[in-house]
């Protein structure tokens, strides 16, 4: 017999240690979001949706975020591998809707919308599960999308 | 860390407090990502079924979770049945031996380079390493009880519910799997591992 047998406890208690990881900091920041979207759908859906200021102010915030987001990298971006689907933010000028179509790119922060022609290059590249990176967005989007239409029901 | 309990947090967040969810994430986001990650073997999938898992946990809150007091074994029963159904989709877990993901790397080298565990950089990372790469090899019944027990630290009554299977087999499931486990890892003694007091 090996005499370096390990305990069951020791395996599980290293599982435990090891098995452990930090999910990306864009999923938790996106999971953080909808929980307080959550919170005033529940309780206020009648008013928020009634609310004739709140939609053009948002689409305007999330515009400049994404064209501050566009200007912070000063590397090519046409060179830069694509990681992920950064993971989906609220598209407030999409009412209750969520725009998931943006990307993590290696070197860079802040997502990446296909709605902009120069980066629409980075969503045709395959992604590793055979399909573009665009088609994967908006696969993840539309189970996002169902889910939330759950949330607000 | 915030001292109150699952059940403090969860009626804080219903009440309207959104920092409290914060609190609940922060506690177990790790080990809920960290189960999805090793089911799953992929970073990408793990994620978006984290926050898929996530968004059922808040859709759910008020209505399913009724105040049982055992949050955690709920958020991994909602964690479990995403992966499965994703896994489902993807026609079975995925061996070793299968064709590499996009990047070209094989899958086992995959793991080897799986650097995003904060244990990653300790004295015993080449055992969480190997233990890894032994635990991939499990039947998927197998890792998905030892997963739940060592990172949803389940009881094995939980672990029975979640996986949908008699208490017995879910002890079974258990014992098998350390079994195979502890010959994989008594094959290449390490330095790093602690030293036994037994030798026999």
């Amino acid at each position: 017999m090996n005499e370096r047998e390990w305990t069951a406890e020791e395996i599980v208690a290293l599982a435990r240690a090891g098995g452990r990881c930090h999910p990306p900091a864009a999923a938790t920041a996106a999971v953080k979001r909808a929980a307080r979207m959550a919170l005033p759908a529940r309780k206020n859906t009648t008013d928020r949706r009634q609310s004739t200021l709140w939609r053009p102010l948002a689409g305007l915030a999330a515009s400049l975020l994404l064209a501050v987001a566009w200007m912070l990298p000063s590397a090519p971006r046409q060179q830069e591998p694509v990681r992920r689907v950064a993971a989906w933010t609220p598209a407030a000028e999409e009412d209750e809707g969520l725009a998931i179509l943006a990307l993590e790119v290696d070197g860079l922060r802040g997502p990446l919308s296909p709605a902009d022609d120069d980066a629409r290059e980075l969503f045709d590249r395959p992604a590793p599960s055979g399909e573009t990176w665009f088609e994967r967005c908006e696969r993840i989007d539309e189970r996002i999308r169902a889910l939330w239409e759950q949330l607000d029901t | 860390m915030d001292a109150r309990s699952d059940a403090e947090l969860v009626g804080r967040y219903l009440a309207g407090e959104a920092e409290a969810f914060d609190a609940l994430l922060e506690r177990h986001q790790d080990a809920v990502y960290g189960y999805l990650r090793r089911l799953t073997r992929d970073p990408d999938d793990a994620a978006d079924l984290f926050q898929e898992t996530m968004l059922r946990v808040i859709r759910h809150l008020r209505d399913k979770y009724a105040e049982r007091g055992q949050f955690r074994s709920w958020l991994f029963r909602l964690a479990h049945h995403a992966a499965i159904d994703h896994l489902r989709r993807r026609r079975a877990h995925i061996s070793l031996d299968a064709d590499p993901p996009g990047d070209g790397l094989p899958w086992h080298e995959r793991l080897a380079d799986d650097n995003d565990s904060p244990f990653g950089a300790a004295v015993a990372a080449e055992d969480w390493r190997r233990l890894e790469r032994a635990a991939a090899m499990l039947t998927r019944e197998q890792q998905e009880v030892f997963w739940l027990r060592a990172l949803g630290e389940l009881s094995f009554q939980e672990i029975a519910d979640t996986v949908g299977c008699p208490l017995n087999t879910a002890l079974g499931r258990m014992h098998d799997a350390v079994r195979k486990l502890q010959t994989a890892m008594g094959d290449v003694p390490s330095e790093a591992r602690p030293q036994r007091k037994t030798e026999r």
